[in-house]
C-alpha cells in the first residue's frame, strides 16, 4: 500500500478553504505524480488556494497535503520548504535591492553549508562554502539564459526575466516539488522556449514533481500529460490535456467562455 | 515609451545596497587592503594634531558611529523601526558605567554635621570587562523586547518601542542610588596606557568601531544580511524558502540592541557625565537623523551620518541664542535644522549615496536614449518602506 502512495510525491485530500463565506476549495482531493502536472482553470478558480495549502501559507478548514504519503500535521511555509516543496508567485517577488545572483542564492537557506557565526569569523570554510553557493546559483542562472543578468540589481531587470529569476530561486532550494504560478505569463516567445528546456532538464536530473498553473493551454499540453481543471473550487476534469480540452463541463466552464470572448 | 519605462524602473528602484558593496568587493584585494589600511590610518593619527575639544567631537563622532551602524541593522536591513535604540545606548552607558564605579550614598550624618556613607556598589567590575560583557546582556534584552515586538509593523512597532525606551529613560531617574537620578553621574574615565584622557578614550572607542565594522559588514554582506533583506522586502516569500522570518527579524534587534550598549559604554567615558535625559528622544531622534542623512544601509553611511551632525552642529555654534528670554534656544537649531532639511532633500539616499549618484549621471550621459534603461535613483529608500 505504502509503494503506491510513494510513487505519488504530492496530495491533497479533501481539502476545503473558506475565506469568510466565500468558500474557495470544497473537498480537493487530487494527486501529483513527478513529472508535469497542469493546474487550470477560470479567474477565481481557487488555483493560487490550492498553491497555498500546498506551501503552508493557508489552512484548510478541512482535508490535509500529503508528501510522499505522509500527512503533513501542522503545516507552516517552513515545514513545507523543509519537506522539499519550493514554489514560484504570479508577481515575482524578487528582493530588488539585490543582485539577480544574490536573490538566487537566498533559494540556498535550508541547504547552507557554513552557520553565520563563521562567515562572520571568515573562516576558510565558509568561504568556500559561499563560492559554492555562488557558483550553483549562477549554474542555475546559466540554463535559464540569464548568465549575463548574474550581477545586475533585480529592480533593472525585466518582468518576464524576474519571473525566471524567481524560478531559479525556487530550485536552489533543492525541492521534489515545484509549483509555478503562471511562469509563462509575461515571458517573451524565445523566454518561454528557454524555460520549457531548462524545466525539462531540471525534472529528470532531478525527477521532480513540478505543478503549474497556467493559462497558456498550448504550453500545458506541450507539457503536462495531466492535466486538472479547478472550477468554483472543484475539480471538474482531471486526465490528459488531450481528453480534458474536449469534456463538455471544461468547454462550458472554461473554455467555452474563452472562445467565445476570443471570437 | 523609453522614458515611461525609465521613469516607472527608476520609481522602484531604491537604494541598489547590492550593487554598491559589489563596486568594494570587485576592488582588487590590495587595492581593498591599501585603502582600508590608509583610512585607519589617517583615523589614528589625525587626532593627535588636534586639541582637546576636537579629540572629543572625534572621540564622539566614532561612538555614534558603532551605534549607528547597530540602528542600521534593525532599521535599514530588517526594515523594523524600533525606536528604543537611544534607551539601550542609554542602558549600555549607565550599567558600563556603574559596574566600574564604586557607588556610595549619605545615609546620614555625624554630630559634626560629617557625611555617613554608605557603599551601594563596589564597582570591582573592570571597565573593559564590563564595557564587553554589557552588550551581551543588552542584545538578550532587545531580543526579549523583540518577541513581542515583532508582530507589530511600520508605526506600531515604533511607538511599542519608543514606549519601552521611555520606560528605561524613567528607570535612571527612578534608580537614584545607583544612577544619581536627574542629579546625573559622573563617570570614571578609563585611562588607556595612561595616555592624555580624551586621546586615550578616542584610541579606544576607535579599537573597538573599526572590528565592528569590518565584522557586521561581513555579516550584512553574507548570507545573514541577503536574508534580513528577504525578510525586509519580501517576508511571505522568503518563508516559502526555508526561512525563518520571526527569528531573522528578532536576531535584527538583538544585534541592535547589543551594538546600541557597545557604543553606550563608550559614550559615557566620552561625555564623563551623564544624565538620564541624554538618553530621551532627542538623543534618538539625532541618531535617527544620522542614519537618514548618511544612509539607511550602506555602512560607511554610519560614520558619515555621525560626523555630519556633530560637526555641522559645530559649525553654527557661535550663532548666538534668542534674546528674547521668553523662547528657549538658539539661531544655532535654526541653522543646524536647515542645514539638516537641505541636505535630506538635495540627497534623499543619504550622503554615502553620492558615488551612486555620479555614476547614475555617468550612466545616464554615456547610454543610448533607447537603450537598456539605466537611469537608477538611489534616492528612493529603504525607509519609505519601512512604514508601510
Amino acid at each position: 500500500m505504502s509503494s503506491v502512495q510513494n510513487a505519488v510525491p504530492l496530495s491533497l485530500r479533501d481539502v476545503a478553504v473558506a475565506f469568510g463565506g466565500n468558500r474557495v476549495l470544497e473537498s480537493l482531493s487530487m494527486d501529483f505524480a513527478s513529472g508535469f502536472n497542469g493546474l487550470v482553470g477560470p479567474n477565481g478558480a481557487g488555483k493560487t488556494t490550492a498553491f497555498n495549502v500546498i506551501c503552508g501559507y493557508v489552512t484548510p478548514q478541512h482535508g490535509h497535503v500529503v508528501l510522499d504519503g505522509r500527512e503533513v500535521a501542522k503545516p507552516s511555509p517552513n515545514e513545507m520548504s523543509r519537506g522539499g516543496v519550493g514554489r514560484t508567485f504570479q508577481a515575482p517577488r524578487l528582493v530588488l535591492d539585490m543582485t539577480v545572483l544574490e536573490n538566487v542564492m537566498l533559494g540556498g537557506h535550508n541547504h547552507a553549508a557554513r552557520s553565520h557565526l563563521a562567515e562572520v569569523l571568515g573562516l576558510p570554510s565558509a568561504k568556500r562554502a559561499e563560492l559554492v553557493a555562488m557558483e550553483q546559483a549562477r549554474e542555475l542562472l546559466a540554463a535559464f539564459g540569464l548568465e549575463g543578468r548574474a550581477d545586475v540589481p533585480a529592480y533593472n531587470v525585466p518582468l518576464g526575466s524576474q519571473k525566471l529569476v524567481e524560478i531559479c530561486r525556487a530550485l536552489n532550494s533543492q525541492p521534489r516539488i515545484l509549483l509555478l504560478d503562471e511562469p509563462a505569463a509575461g515571458l517573451g516567445v524565445d523566454d518561454v522556449d528557454r524555460m520549457v528546456k531548462a524545466l525539462t532538464q531540471a525534472q529528470q536530473q532531478r525527477d521532480l514533481c513540478i505543478v503549474m498553473i497556467e493559462h497558456d493551454l498550448h504550453l500545458v499540453q506541450r507539457l503536462c500529460p495531466f492535466v486538472g481543471v479547478l472550477h468554483f473550487g472543484r475539480i471538474i476534469a482531471a486526465g490528459l490535456p488531450a481528453d480534458v480540452v474536449q469534456d463538455p463541463t471544461v468547454i462550458e466552464a472554461y473554455l467555452g467562455a474563452g472562445v467565445a470572448a476570443a471570437s | 515609451m523609453a522614458t515611461a519605462v525609465r521613469a516607472a524602473r527608476a520609481d522602484r528602484s531604491k537604494n541598489p545596497r547590492g550593487a554598491q558593496l559589489i563596486k568594494w568587493n570587485a576592488l582588487p584585494p590590495v587595492v581593498r587592503v591599501v585603502l582600508g589600511t590608509a583610512l585607519i590610518a589617517a583615523a589614528a593619527v589625525v587626532p593627535l594634531w588636534l586639541n582637546g575639544y576636537w579629540r572629543y567631537l572625534a572621540a564622539l563622532i566614532v561612538a555614534y558611529a558603532v551605534a549607528n551602524v547597530g540602528f542600521q541593522v534593525v532599521v535599514g536591513f530588517s526594515g523594523q523601526l524600533a525606536m528604543a535604540h537611544a534607551a539601550f545606548l542609554g542602558l549600555g552607558a549607565y550599567v558600563t558605567t556603574i559596574l566600574s564605579k564604586k557607588i556610595e550614598k549619605v545615609s546620614g550624618y555625624t554630630d559634626k554635621g560629617e557625611e555617613i556613607r554608605k557603599q551601594v556598589w563596589s564597582g570591582r567590575v573592570p571597565y573593559l570587562l564590563a564595557l564587553f560583557t554589557v552588550p551581551l546582556v543588552c542584545a538578550a534584552i532587545g531580543y526579549l523586547l523583540g518577541l513581542p515586538a515583532v508582530r507589530l509593523k511600520g508605526f506600531f512597532l515604533a511607538i511599542a518601542t519608543l514606549a519601552f525606551g521611555g520606560m528605561i529613560v524613567r528607570l535612571f531617574f527612578e534608580m537614584r542610588d545607583l544612577t544619581g537620578g536627574g542629579d546625573g553621574l559622573r563617570v570614571e574615565v578609563f585611562e588607556l596606557f595612561g595616555w592624555e584622557k580624551t586621546l586615550g578614550t578616542y584610541y579606544l572607542c576607535l579599537a573597538v568601531a573599526v572590528p565592528v565594522y569590518f565584522l557586521v559588514g561581513r555579516l550584512m554582506r553574507g548570507r545573514f544580511g541577503r536574508t534580513l533583506l528577504a525578510v525586509r522586502d519580501v517576508d511571505i516569500a522568503s518563508s516559502s524558502l526555508g526561512i525563518n522570518v520571526t527569528r531573522y527579524r528578532l536576531a535584527a534587534f538583538g544585534i541592535s540592541a547589543g551594538l546600541a550598549a557597545l557604543a553606550g559604554g563608550l559614550y559615557a567615558q566620552v561625555l564623563t557625565y551623564m544624565a538620564p535625559n541624554e538618553f530621551g528622544t532627542a538623543r534618538l531622534t539625532a541618531m535617527l537623523t544620522m542614519i537618514i542623512v548618511g544612509s539607511v544601509v550602506v555602512r560607511a553611511g554610519a560614520v558619515i551620518g555621525a560626523a555630519f551632525i556633530v560637526l555641522v552642529d559645530q559649525f553654527f555654534v557661535k550663532f548666538p541664542s534668542f534674546k528674547d528670554s521668553a523662547l528657549s534656544g538658539s539661531y544655532r537649531n535654526i541653522a543646524f535644522g536647515l542645514a539638516l532639511m537641505l541636505c535630506i532633500g538635495v540627497l534623499p539616499g543619504g550622503i554615502a549615496s553620492i558615488p551612486d549618484r555620479l555614476r547614475a549621471l555617468g550612466r545616464e550621459r554615456d547610454s543610448d536614449p533607447e537603450g537598456e534603461p539605466h537611469l537608477v535613483d538611489p534616492g528612493e529608500h529603504a525607509i519609505d518602506e519601512v512604514g508601510a
